[in-house]
C-alpha cells in the first residue's frame, strides 16, 4: 500500500534535513501510530505521503514514495487527492466553509464529478462519521470534536484508500477526542489504511496495529504495537507518555470535598474570590456562567476541568478582569473588580491564553522577556535578576536573542509564559498550556509553576489532561454547561504521576 | 457585547434581499461604488446613502446587525468628519470652530492655531457618506448571502476561481483574525502596557500585528495544505452543487442600476467636455445644467 525507500528531505533554507534515509512499508488495512518529540519531523513525513513534499512544498529530496503503486514526485496531486487523504490539527484552520455539506462538497467538486455523485459522496462520508443528520448545520455551531469530523468527511468524500491525520485529538476535550476515535476505529474496520501522528498515547494505543517512533528525522522504532509497548525507557527518554501508563477518569479521583465545603471555609489567604457569576454573550444566547463561585487560596494550584462550552474559559476571563459579569462579582485580593480593568491588574493577575503565540510580540526572547517588568518601571537591576532566573527555570536561556515567533512550538510555550511570569504575579491564570505539548514540555512549565506556589504565587489552570491536573493541582474543578459541578481534592499518589507512567 | 462572528456572520433567511441573486447584488454594489466616486454632491451623496439603508428592514436582519451597522458608520462619519475638518489644507478655507486660539500660552504659538474648517467639514461629509454608503451595502451583501453563493456570482462573473476562494476565505477567517487582535491588545495591558494610549499607537500596532501576522501566515500554511489534499485546482474548472438563476426582479435591478451608474460618469463626462470648450451642442443645455448638480 505505502513503500517509502530512502528518503531523505531537506526543506528551502535549511541546513539539515528534516528526514533522514526513511524506510518502511505499510500494508493495506494497517493502523500505523506514528509519534515522537515535537520538530521531529513526523508531519513532513506525512506531507511526503501524500504528495504535499515535492509538489506544493520547495526543497530537496532524495528517494521514492510509492502509494498504491504511484510514485509521488511523478503523478499529479489530482491522483494523488483520490488515493491519501490528509486530516490536520486544527478544525478551526482545515474549514473554510459555512455549511457542512459545501466543506464536504469542496473536493468531490473539484474533481469535476457530476452533482448527483457529489450529493451521494456527501451523504455517505458523514454517514461514515456519525454526521449524516447535521448536513445543513453552519459549522460554526458545531462543537471541536464534530468539526474534526466534518474535517475527517470532508477528504473521505474524495474517497482514498489511506487516511492520514496529524494530531487529530490535540485540540479536543476528552468526548470529542472519543468520537473521534470511534470514527478511526469503525473507519479501519472498513478495511481504511490509517496513519495517525498524536502525542496522547495511551487513548490511541487500543486502536493501532503498528507503532513507529521518530526522532532527529529518522525512524528509531517500527514494531508491532504488543512489542513497541514494551520499550517503556525510550518513550521516557524521548518525554512521550508511555501508551500503557494508567488513563486517569473522574471516577478514579476521590471526593475529598464538595463545592460547598470549599466556599464555607475560612481563610484570611484568600487570592482571588469569584462569588455567583452569572454571564452571557449575547442576550439571546444562553448563559456560559450560571451562578459559578470560586476562592483560590494564597499559594494554591487549581484546575479546571470539563468538556468545550462547560464555561471555563469565560470563567478565567472574569477572573482576569478581561469579561464582567452579568451578575456577581470577582474579588481580587479583597479588591472587587468591578471597576478594575486588566491593566490595572498587571503585575497582580497574569494570564496565558490557549494560543500562547498571541503572547509573543518582541523582537527577541529577552526583549519579551523584560517587556512587562520594563513596562511596569521595575529597577534595572531587579529585571536583569527576574529575566536570568526565569530564563534558566525554563530552560530558554540559550535563546535569549532569537525571535520568539520563529521558535518551536514547545519552545513558544516556555517564553510565553516567561513574559507573563517576569511580571512576578501574585496569581496566573493558564488556558489549557498542555494542548498539543509533549510531556517534557508540560512537565517543565507545570514543575516550574509548582515550585512557584510554594513562594505564594497561586495559579489557575485548565486542561483536557486529568493526568496533569491530578498532578499538579491542589484542588480540580469540573465544570459542565457553566456550572461547577464538582471539586476535588486529588490525593498524593497522584503527585508524581509521570514517575508512575515510567514504570508502565 | 460584540463579537467578532456576529460582524461577518451571515442571516440570510428568506428575504426579499436574501432571494436575489447574488450576481444582482454584486453589480448593484459596483454600480453604487460608481456613483458615489462620481457624485460631489453631499446631497445626492446622502440619498444615495438612504438606498442601502433603505433595503435594510426588507432583509429582516437581528438586531445585532444594526447596532454593528450603527457603530461602523458612525466611527467612518466622525473619523472623517472630524480629520478633514481638523486638517483641511486648501484654500478657500472658513473657520468654524477655533479650538486652539493663535494667542494662547505656547500652544497657540506652537500650532498658529487649531481650527476646525467648512470646507473641510463639507469635504469630510463628502467621504464620509462614500464610506458610509459602501459600508451598508457591503454588509447588506455579505449578511444576506451565503459565501459559496458569493462565491458562484463572483466566478459566474468572470472572476477567476482562485480569486474568489481568496475572497470568501478572507470573509471566513476575518472574525477569528478580530478575536486575535482583541486577546493582543488584552495581553498587552496585562503586561503592563496601555496600547490605546496616544502615545503607544505606534508601539502597540507593531505588537498587535506580529502575532496576529505570524498566526495567519501559520493558519494560511494549513489551509493551503488541507485545501490542495482535496484537488484543489485539479482541473481548469470544477463542478459546482449550486445554480444561480435570474428572476425578473434581478433583471430589473440589474437594468436600473447599470443605467443610473453609467448615465451619471456619462454627463459628469460631457459637462467637463463642455467646461475645457471641447465639445458644445446647445440642445444638451439640460444636461451641462443637470451636471451641475451632481
Amino acid at each position: 500500500m505505502i513503500s517509502v525507500s530512502d528518503l531523505t528531505f531537506t526543506y528551502l533554507g535549511r541546513n539539515f534535513p528534516t528526514l533522514v534515509r526513511i524506510n518502511f512499508t505499510i500494508q493495506p488495512g494497517e493502523f500505523v501510530l506514528l509519534t515522537g518529540p515535537t520538530g521531529c519531523g513526523k508531519s513532513t513525513l506525512l506531507k511526503a505521503l501524500n504528495g504535499l513534499i515535492p509538489h506544493e512544498s520547495g526543497g530537496w529530496i532524495e528517494g521514492c514514495v510509492k502509494v498504491c503503486g504511484l510514485d509521488t514526485q511523478k503523478s499529479s496531486m489530482r491522483e494523488l487527492t483520490q488515493i491519501v487523504g490528509m486530516v490536520f490539527q486544527s478544525p478551526e484552520d482545515q474549514l473554510f466553509s459555512a455549511l457542512v455539506e459545501d466543506e464536504v462538497a469542496f473536493g468531490p467538486e473539484n474533481l469535476c464529478l457530476t452533482k448527483e455523485e457529489i450529493e451521494l459522496r456527501i451523504d455517505r462520508s458523514l454517514a461514515m462519521v456519525g454526521m449524516d443528520t447535521m448536513r445543513d448545520r453552519p459549522i460554526s455551531t458545531l462543537s471541536g470534536g464534530e468539526k474534526q469530523r466534518v474535517a475527517i468527511a470532508a477528504v473521505l468524500a474524495m474517497q482514498p484508500k489511506i487516511l492520514l491525520l496529524d494530531e487529530p485529538l490535540s485540540q479536543l476535550d476528552p468526548q470529542g477526542a472519543r468520537q473521534i476515535l470511534a470514527v478511526l476505529r469503525s473507519l479501519n474496520e472498513h478495511g481504511m489504511t490509517i496513519i495517525i501522528i498524536e502525542h496522547r498515547l495511551p487513548e490511541v494505543i487500543n486502536l493501532v496495529s503498528r507503532v513507529m517512533i521518530m526522532n532527529n528525522g529518522e525512524i528509531i522504532l517500527d514494531r508491532p504495537k504488543e512489542e513497541a509497548v514494551q520499550q517503556r525507557a525510550l518513550f521516557n527518554k524521548l518525554g512521550l507518555i508511555p501508551p500503557l501508563s494508567p488513563r486517569l477518569t473522574l471516577a478514579d479521583l476521590p471526593r475529598r470535598l464538595s463545592a460547598r465545603d470549599t466556599s464555607q471555609q475560612e481563610d484570611t489567604s484568600v487570592s482571588i474570590t469569584a462569588e455567583n457569576l452569572w454571564f452571557r454573550y449575547s442576550k439571546n444566547s444562553d448563559y456560559s456562567l450560571k451562578g459559578v463561585s470560586v476562592k483560590i487560596q494564597r499559594g494554591e494550584m487549581v484546575a479546571i476541568v470539563g468538556n468545550n462550552g462547560a464555561g471555563k474559559s469565560t470563567l478565567l476571563l472574569h477572573l482576569a478582569a478581561i469579561l464582567k459579569p452579568e451578575k456577581g462579582k470577582v474579588s481580587f485580593s479583597g479588591n472587587g473588580h468591578g471597576r478594575l480593568n486588566p491593566y490595572q491588574l498587571a503585575g497582580k493577575v497574569g494570564i496565558m491564553f490557549q494560543n500562547s503565540d498571541l503572547l509573543l510580540f518582541s523582537s527577541t526572547v529577552r526583549q519579551e522577556v523584560e517587556f512587562g517588568p520594563k513596562a511596569l518601571s521595575f529597577p534595572p537591576k531587579l529585571i536583569n535578576q527576574i529575566v536570568f532566573k526565569i530564563l534558566n527555570a525554563l530552560n530558554i536561556t540559550h535563546l535569549v536573542e532569537d525571535i520568539p515567533q520563529g521558535l518551536s512550538k514547545g519552545q513558544r510555550l516556555r517564553v510565553a509564559a516567561a513574559s507573563i511570569l517576569s511580571l512576578c504575579p501574585e496569581l496566573v491564570l493558564l488556558d489549557e498550556p498542555t494542548c498539543g505539548q509533549d510531556r517534557i514540555h508540560i512537565q517543565g512549565l507545570m514543575g516550574y509553576l509548582r515550585e512557584l506556589t510554594s513562594t505564594g504565587l497561586s495559579a489557575v489552570f485548565i486542561t483536557h489532561h486529568l493526568e496533569t491536573a491530578a498532578e499538579y493541582a491542589d484542588r480540580i474543578l469540573v465544570m459542565s454547561e457553566g456550572r461547577i459541578l464538582d471539586e476535588i481534592r486529588p490525593s498524593t499518589e497522584y503527585k508524581n504521576y509521570h514517575l508512575r507512567c515510567s514504570q508502565f | 457585547m460584540l463579537q467578532g462572528r456576529d460582524i461577518v456572520q451571515t442571516a440570510v433567511g428568506n428575504s426579499l434581499i436574501s432571494r436575489l441573486d447574488p450576481r444582482t447584488k454584486l453589480i448593484m454594489l459596483l454600480c453604487l461604488a460608481i456613483m458615489v466616486i462620481s457624485i460631489d454632491n453631499p446631497k445626492l451623496l446622502l440619498a444615495l446613502f438612504l438606498i442601502p439603508l433603505a433595503l435594510y428592514p426588507l432583509a429582516r436582519l437581528s438586531v445585532i446587525k444594526y447596532k454593528i451597522l450603527a457603530i461602523l458608520i458612525l466611527i467612518g462619519l466622525w473619523g472623517t468628519i472630524f480629520s478633514q475638518a481638523l486638517f483641511y489644507q486648501e484654500w478657500p478655507r472658513t473657520v468654524m470652530v477655533t479650538l486652539i486660539p493663535q494667542n494662547f500660552f505656547f500652544l497657540g504659538k506652537l500650532t498658529g492655531g487649531v481650527y476646525l474648517y467648512r470646507e473641510g467639514f463639507v469635504y469630510g461629509l463628502i467621504q464620509g457618506l462614500r464610506f458610509s454608503t459602501m459600508t451598508a451595502a457591503g454588509l447588506l451583501l455579505c449578511w444576506t448571502t451565503e459565501p459559496r453563493n458569493i462565491l458562484l456570482g463572483l466566478v459566474r462573473m468572470g472572476v477567476p476561481y482562485e480569486l474568489s476562494f481568496m475572497l470568501v476565505c478572507a470573509i471566513r477567517f476575518l472574525p477569528i483574525l478580530m478575536t486575535e487582535v482583541s486577546t493582543v491588545i488584552e495581553v498587552q495591558k496585562m503586561k503592563g502596557f496601555h496600547p490605546l494610549k496616544i502615545g503607544h499607537l505606534t508601539s502597540a500596532s507593531l505588537n498587535t500585528l506580529t502575532p496576529v501576522l505570524a498566526n495567519s501566515i501559520r493558519r494560511a500554511a494549513v489551509l493551503a495544505d488541507s485545501v490542495e489534499s482535496r484537488a484543489f485546482r485539479a482541473y481548469p474548472n470544477r463542478t459546482y452543487r449550486t445554480e444561480l438563476n435570474y428572476r425578473i426582479i434581478d433583471r430589473l435591478l440589474i437594468g436600473l442600476s447599470i443605467s443610473v451608474a453609467s448615465a451619471i460618469p456619462t454627463v459628469k463626462i460631457l459637462c467637463g467636455l463642455y467646461h475645457l470648450q471641447i465639445v458644445y451642442l446647445s440642445g444638451w443645455r439640460w444636461l451641462y445644467e443637470l451636471g451641475r448638480y451632481l
